[in-house]
């Protein structure tokens, strides 16, 4: 059985905790994804589970069994590096065989892996040529095969698309995810991007100064983000926020002592909190003239900028003192200046608690 | 018209830029070899006011000449004994000192160590650790219950003598190329080698020698010219003897030009070592230059 627990993981170096008490389950052939912005501890623990980290603190198991002190040849696993790490003076075929060659894998064995591996990715032509003589693309695949032909049921990739143009990252993308499941291994899988994060996981877990933020499906986190800080490092553009005063009386919101919204489906939030209102850019759609909407979630906005990206426009205008983006299908010539109203659905508001950043509509899971 | 023009101004360019190291290129390298390759075929000796032409007189002598042949011998025994041997002590120093963890800098600096230390106040060290019965060695022995050894005075030792302290000179000259070598070595190569859990020897032999062959063949060459150019420890502490058992190729140049004013045979011996460093070199550079992975 190829699934991974982590348990309470932490990393220190020194006296700084890197990594602090990660815990998480992730199933077979599931595809995992650990999204962070930079220097979040998303490559140290991807690193413990690899065995190339020592683990300061708690329990790593594979497949039921503590796997703290074992090495990491002995572990099943397989891991992709983000520069390949491909062997400068091997071919392309002894780079991929050379696990199978320390291991001792009979040679008929081996010559029936490399066939497999190099049809799969397209690479057959490329077997005696040396890495400098390859493509970043090509490289790319060479280094996906030498993890594919070992077998093992778990692969663990270390942002391996970065050095590769956004057509390229695309198109790896698809192919990385269909290779995962054409061949049912469990993949964890470390990024900076949350599109990438958003596109390939089964699961994602949100990674913040070595503190777990969220672990769920890409559209749970990104529906409803556990907190601020989740809300705002998804979605393309982030999620608008705004900070307000919660009044329970009358279940609404001071918006910088102007506005004022019923948000009936919000409860238990004590009077006069401080909060902070999140909306994703498309939530927020032009008010038409004519459509009758329910006034409350309509807001008068002045134009400040307009970027026309030709399948859709991105008007931006200001709410309480942030700014904001919203996110519109189609060309919509609007003009800097012009006043205009923009409505949502309450039902896509988030209310965060304003001093711990919390989503205080859901519960982290 | 216009265009060829304009290319001898690019060439002019070109060549007034490399004039300064032209200049000095040639007159301090090509010309002085050229006049020593003249002057072989001369006889300029003290017997003789002014250099006048025999021919290759020089050579015939230098081929029945004994001497000549003892020394060319100890050369390539010299050579023998310390290319490989510092080289290899080189590279396992190097391998040694980027894997300590503790005291790394400490380690490098005191492999590193010999080779700062000037020719002369090397050869003062070691003239007194071989010197018989008060010497370092000597005492040592002593302990051992040994007999007394006299390293540099004995036809059969002293040549053993010299090729240890050489080694001890060079390997960590050597040694600086290879860490700079091991450094260039990306580190993910290993951790990819270990996931797959290859033994170290594995690793040596298959993934860190290969990448560092190219320092190989450069710290080589280097080791063999050098094993041809020593001459100041000879100067302090053998002068080649005894009977010409610590001889070797340059000094007996230096004796032939120095000592017995012998220019014409001087020439003629320096002309048979550069032509026999460059056939080393050249062999070694298109023997095994295919074989090398470079970067
Ligand atoms: N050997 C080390 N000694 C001390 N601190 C380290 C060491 N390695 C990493 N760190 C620190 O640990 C933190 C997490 O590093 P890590 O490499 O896991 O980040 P990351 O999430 O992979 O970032 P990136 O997206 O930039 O690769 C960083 O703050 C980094 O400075
Ligand atoms: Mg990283």
């Amino acid at each position: 059985m190829a699934e991974v627990e982590l348990r309470r993981i932490s990393k220190m170096y020194g006296s700084q905790k890197v990594v602090n008490e990660v815990s998480t389950r992730i199933l077979p052939g599931e595809f995992f994804v650990l999204v962070g912005p930079s220097g979040c501890g998303k490559s140290t623990t991807l690193r413990m589970i690899a065995g190339l980290e020592e683990i300061s603190t708690g329990e790593l198991l594979i497949g039921g069994k503590p796997m703290n002190q074992v090495p990491p040849s002995g572990r099943n696993i397989s891991m992709v590096f983000q520069n390949y790490a491909l062997y400068p003076h091997l071919t392309v075929k002894d780079n991929i065989l050379f696990g199978l060659q320390v291991r001792k894998v009979d040679k008929a064995e081996q010559g029936k892996r490399l066939e497999r591996v190099a049809e799969m990715l397209g690479i057959a032509h490329l077997l005696q040529r040396k890495p400098k003589e390859l493509s970043g693309g090509q490289r790319q695949r060479v280094a996906l095969g030498r993890a594919i032909v070992s077998q093992h049921p778990i692969c663990l990739m270390d942002e391996p698309l970065s050095n590769l143009d956004a057509k390229l990252r695309g198109h790896m993308r698809t192919e990385i995810r269909r290779l995962q499941q054409e061949l049912g291994i469990t993949m964890i899988y470390v990024t900076h991007d949350q599109v990438e994060a958003m596109t390939m996981a089964d699961r994602m877990m949100v990674l913040r100064d070595g503190e777990v933020q969220q672990v769920g499906k890409p559209l749970d986190v990104y529906n409803h983000p556990a907190n601020l800080f989740v809300a705002e490092f998804t979605g393309a553009p982030p999620m608008n926020t705004v900070p307000a005063i919660w009044l329970a009386d009358q279940a609404g919101i001071e918006l910088a002592g102007q506005r004022f919204l019923p948000l009936p489906m919000f409860h238990g939030i004590k009077d006069q909190t401080p909060v902070v209102l999140g909306l994703r850019p498309e939530s927020l759609q032009p008010a038409l003239e004519g459509q009758s909407m329910d006034a409350s979630c309509q807001l008068p906005v002045t134009v400040q900028g307009v970027e026309i990206l030709g399948s859709e426009t991105i008007v931006e205008f200001t709410v309480g003192d942030k700014l904001w983006k919203a996110k519109w299908n189609g060309q919509w010539h609007c003009k800097r200046g012009e006043t205009m109203h923009v409505r949502f659905d309450p039902a896509q508001l988030n209310v965060f608690d304003g001093e711990t950043g919390k989503n205080l509509a859901v519960t982290t899971n | 018209m216009g265009e060829l023009r304009a290319k001898w101004k690019v060439n002019m360019y070109a060549w007034l830029l490399l004039l300064p190291s032209l200049i000095f290129l040639l007159l301090f390298t090509f010309y002085p070899v050229i006049q020593t390759f003249i002057l072989s075929f001369h006889q300029a000796d003290l017997g003789s006011p002014e250099p006048f032409f025999n021919g290759i007189d020089n050579y015939k002598q230098m081929v029945e000449d004994e001497v000549f042949w003892k020394v060319l011998t100890n050369n390539i025994w010299f050579a023998i004994g310390t290319v490989p041997t510092s080289v290899a002590l080189a590279l396992a120093m190097a391998l040694f000192a980027n894997k300590a963890i503790r005291g790394k800098s400490f380690i490098r600096t005191a492999y590193f160590y010999p080779t700062v230390v000037p020719m002369i106040a090397v050869a003062n060290i070691w003239l007194f650790i071989y010197t018989p019965e008060y010497g370092a060695l000597s005492h040592v022995m002593e302990w051992f219950g040994k007999g007394d050894m006299n390293w540099l005075g004995d036809q059969k030792n002293v040549m053993w003598a010299m090729i240890f302290m050489v080694i001890w000179k060079e390997a960590g000259y050597f040694m600086i190329f290879y860490l700079a070598g091991l450094q260039n070595i990306s580190q993910e190569l290993y951790e990819s080698a270990s996931m797959e859990g290859a033994s170290s020897w594995t690793v040596f032999r298959r993934i860190t020698f290969p990448l560092l062959m190219p320092t190989t063949m450069f710290v080589s060459i280097i080791a063999f010219t050098n094993s041809f150019k020593l001459v100041d420890h000879l100067v302090i502490m053998t002068k080649g003897g005894p009977d010409n058992a610590s001889n070797l190729l340059l000094y007996y140049i230096y004796e032939t030009a120095f000592s017995f004013w012998d220019q014409g045979m001087a020439s003629a011996l320096t002309i048979v070592m550069v032509v026999l460093l460059l056939l080393v070199a050249a062999f070694q550079f298109f023997g095994m230059d295919k074989k090398i992975h470079y970067n």
